[in-house]
């Protein structure tokens, strides 16, 4: 058991870590926000460099694609990292577009990139089919919920393997758990540097203890959301790891919205200020696949409906 | 990153559960109704593990260990939870203050039977002042000729009834700011001058104690460290302390959580679907504490002794104990009344305790938020 980052994980987080510096961050991330659209140069970067074809590749593997898709959320990267990185792989084999958005059926009146989406995977049941360009129609949602949004009208597409559906469900838990906790790690860092320079009663409120404890909260859900992510997608998104890791994921979005927000106070619900790029996405990404109570009953079901 | 065990941890892993289903005491908590059979039964086990080479693995073998890594402390504090055995762990931390601080002379004295269980200890950090203030402490000793004398109280002693030897923080220095005027002494527990009383807490055992200096002498050299580094020496042991994996708590938590499943399929609660959530609730925070754990201990591994982010752990520590212990009674029903079965009502009371010893979750906070969120005290 070793859970540094081996010298290979090392080298392609700095690597990463560089492309993310230059082409990410919130201020690119406000500036594609305000002008609708997407971050599909960084997706191009990160796939020119490699970065988003590691699933497979025995020396990486999804633990590094969960690895890249909570280091892209953290750093603010508007695009579908997660889900071209891990979930896609994990059922289509060959090579993929950079744009690629996942949706259930009967749940596809809103779905993250559906509009920017080369490719679009939809999930029935246990099984999955793949609509390519010009197979599925969306229409472009206005949202506040920091991504963009559409609504799919109509999805043909070929079908996948069987039981693809069920395959892709579990990395799609993964997927939503690295970009919370990376998104929740931004957040979180952000708020702690804000209390740092926030003064109020000539002295900076990092400075209370009532309010470190409730950004000491902040980080002890999000780290527990970031082991619980790493270990699902090394241990190959067992049905239980994946869920457990969307669950505990899905608990630290909400309270790191929440108390981000309560720490920040007035600031962090204007647009000037960067919380928002982080903290709006977790609203969409708890509240995705049904939120936490699908991912409980399922949870359920693989663990405990043979007792009952 | 590599989750898995390697092949010689997994033999390790075997040969110990093997061991265990030979060896581990049977029923001892109906043999064990006094707090003497108790404590008897602790050496005995102490003693039996240590003679089937289980005690003090991650220790260098000069002092009686075994030179290896911690992931095998981990492994074995595991097999130990699963098979419900009485819990011996104060060597793992206690131990750490002598291991770490003491002379050459000091460690080949104390430690071997620290390790084989010849040697009880109890700890003499908090005081009827000084709690989470611990720095604050006020027993204090002397230097008289070669004999350090203390002279004060020591609060929330565990199991000071039964040890042999005490780890006592003790001020040396009044005129020094508190933290540097503290030093660290070991002193026989049946030395003269020292009076014990257990206290009783709510479950009806007496648990913990309160220990009375009065003139104890001591002689010089079995002080640890210098005087003055009392401080640093506590926050050592305090961090082993804090670690859920040297204590074996995990492997506890995942035992109460099937003996929760097994009464609530028995109950036939498992039909319930609230029931059902509520279980699956507590099986969510056991297993981010099991990955913060494993992530702490892989730190260890690479040479890294614990820090202050250890208390990141024993929050959710704190948070699956409680949690859990709450449940099991929810989940009894009449069971947890009665004297016959009263583990859950026990178990309840105790995961009460577990966000005040070792340091209130609220220090835990304060150490989160102040050293490794770098805030500003």
């Amino acid at each position: 058991m070793d859970m540094q980052l081996n010298e290979l994980q090392q080298q392609i987080s700095d690597a990463c870590g560089k492309i993310l510096e230059r082409r990410a961050g919130p201020g690119r991330a406000r500036a594609l926000r305000a002008a609708g659209d997407f971050d599909r140069l960084l997706l191009t970067e990160m796939a020119e460099a490699g970065f988003l074809d590691l699933f497979g590749e025995p020396e990486a593997g999804p633990l590094v694609a969960a690895l890249i898709t909570q280091w892209g959320a953290q750093a603010a990267a508007l695009a579908p990292i997660g889900i071209r990185g891990l979930v896609a792989p994990s059922v289509i084999h060959g090579d993929l577009p950079e744009v690629i958005a996942i949706a259930e059926q009967g749940a596809m009146g809103a779905v993250r990139y559906g509009a920017e989406a080369d490719m679009l995977i939809v999930l029935d049941g246990d099984e999955a089919r793949v609509a390519r360009r010009g197979e599925f129609k969306a229409e472009t949602i206005k949202s506040k919920f920091g991504y963009p949004i559409a609504r799919i009208t109509e999805a043909k597409g070929e079908a996948l393997a069987p039981g693809a559906g069920a395959i892709a469900r579990r990395w799609w838990r993964v997927a939503i758990a690295a970009e919370i906790s990376g998104s929740a790690r931004g957040a979180v860092d952000l708020t702690i540097r804000y209390m740092g320079d926030r003064v109020q009663f000539d002295r900076p409120i990092a400075t209370y203890q009532a309010l470190q404890h409730r950004i000491v909260e902040c980080h002890v859900s999000t780290d527990a959301a970031t082991w619980a992510t790493r270990e699902a997608a090394f241990r190959g998104a067992p049905v239980e790891l994946a869920a457990t890791a969307a669950i505990i994921a899905s608990e630290a979005a909400h309270r790191v919205f929440f108390e981000t927000h309560q720490l920040t106070g007035a600031m962090g619900f204007t647009t000037e200020y960067d919380l928002h790029l982080y903290t709006m996405r977790l609203q969409t990404l708890r509240l995705e696949m049904q939120g936490l109570r699908a991912h409980a009953r399922d949870l359920i079901d693989a663990r405990w409906s043979a007792a009952s | 990153m590599d989750y898995r065990e390697n092949d010689d941890e997994t033999a390790f892993r075997l040969r110990v559960r093997e061991w265990l289903g030979k060896n581990a005491p049977k029923d001892w908590r109906a043999h064990t109704k006094t707090e003497a059979d108790h404590g008897a039964l602790l050496r005995r086990w102490q003693r039996t593990l240590f003679e089937g080479g289980f005690v003090g693995l991650s220790w260098p073998v000069e002092y009686g260990g075994h030179g290896l890594t911690a992931t095998y402390e981990a492994i074995l504090n595991d097999e130990l939870g699963r098979a419900d055995t009485p819990r011996i762990s104060f060597h793992a931390y206690l131990g750490r203050a002598i291991f770490t601080y003491g002379t050459e002379e000091q460690k080949r004295r104390f430690l071997p039977p620290m390790l084989n269980g010849d040697i009880q200890w109890c700890q003499g950090f908090s005081e009827p002042g000084a709690g989470s203030d611990l720095a604050g402490l006020r027993t204090h000793a002397e230097l008289k000729g070669d004999r350090w004398v203390i002279n004060g109280q020591k609060l929330w002693t565990s199991g000071a009834q039964h040890a042999d030897w005490c780890v006592a923080l003790v001020r040396t220095d009044k005129d020094a700011a508190k933290h540097k005027g503290i030093s660290c002494l070991l002193t026989s527990a049946k030395a003269p001058g020292i009076t014990i009383r257990p206290i009783k807490i709510s479950d009806g055992a007496p648990e913990t104690c309160e220990m009375f200096f009065d003139d104890v002498e001591v002689p010089a050299d079995q002080m640890i460290g210098r005087p003055g580094e009392g401080w640093r020496i506590a926050m050592t042991v305090l961090a082993f302390e804090r670690g859920p994996a040297d204590v074996g708590l995990i492997a506890t938590f995942q035992t109460a959580l099937r003996r929760i499943e097994g009464i609530a399929a028995e109950r036939g609660l498992m039909n319930d679907p609230e029931s059902r959530k509520a279980i699956a609730r507590i099986y969510v925070i056991g297993e981010a504490l099991r990955l913060n754990v494993m992530e702490q201990l892989s730190q260890r591994v690479a040479g890294k002794p614990p820090g202050p982010d250890g208390s990141v752990a024993r929050l959710l520590l704190t948070r699956a104990e409680q949690a859990i212990r709450s449940l099991e009674l929810e989940i009894s029903g009449a069971a947890a009344f009665t004297d016959a079965d009263d583990t859950s009502f026990t178990s309840y009371l105790r995961s009460r305790t577990i966000s005040i010893f070792g340091g209130t979750s609220e220090i835990q906070k304060n150490i989160l938020a102040n050293q490794v969120l770098g805030m500003p005290r």
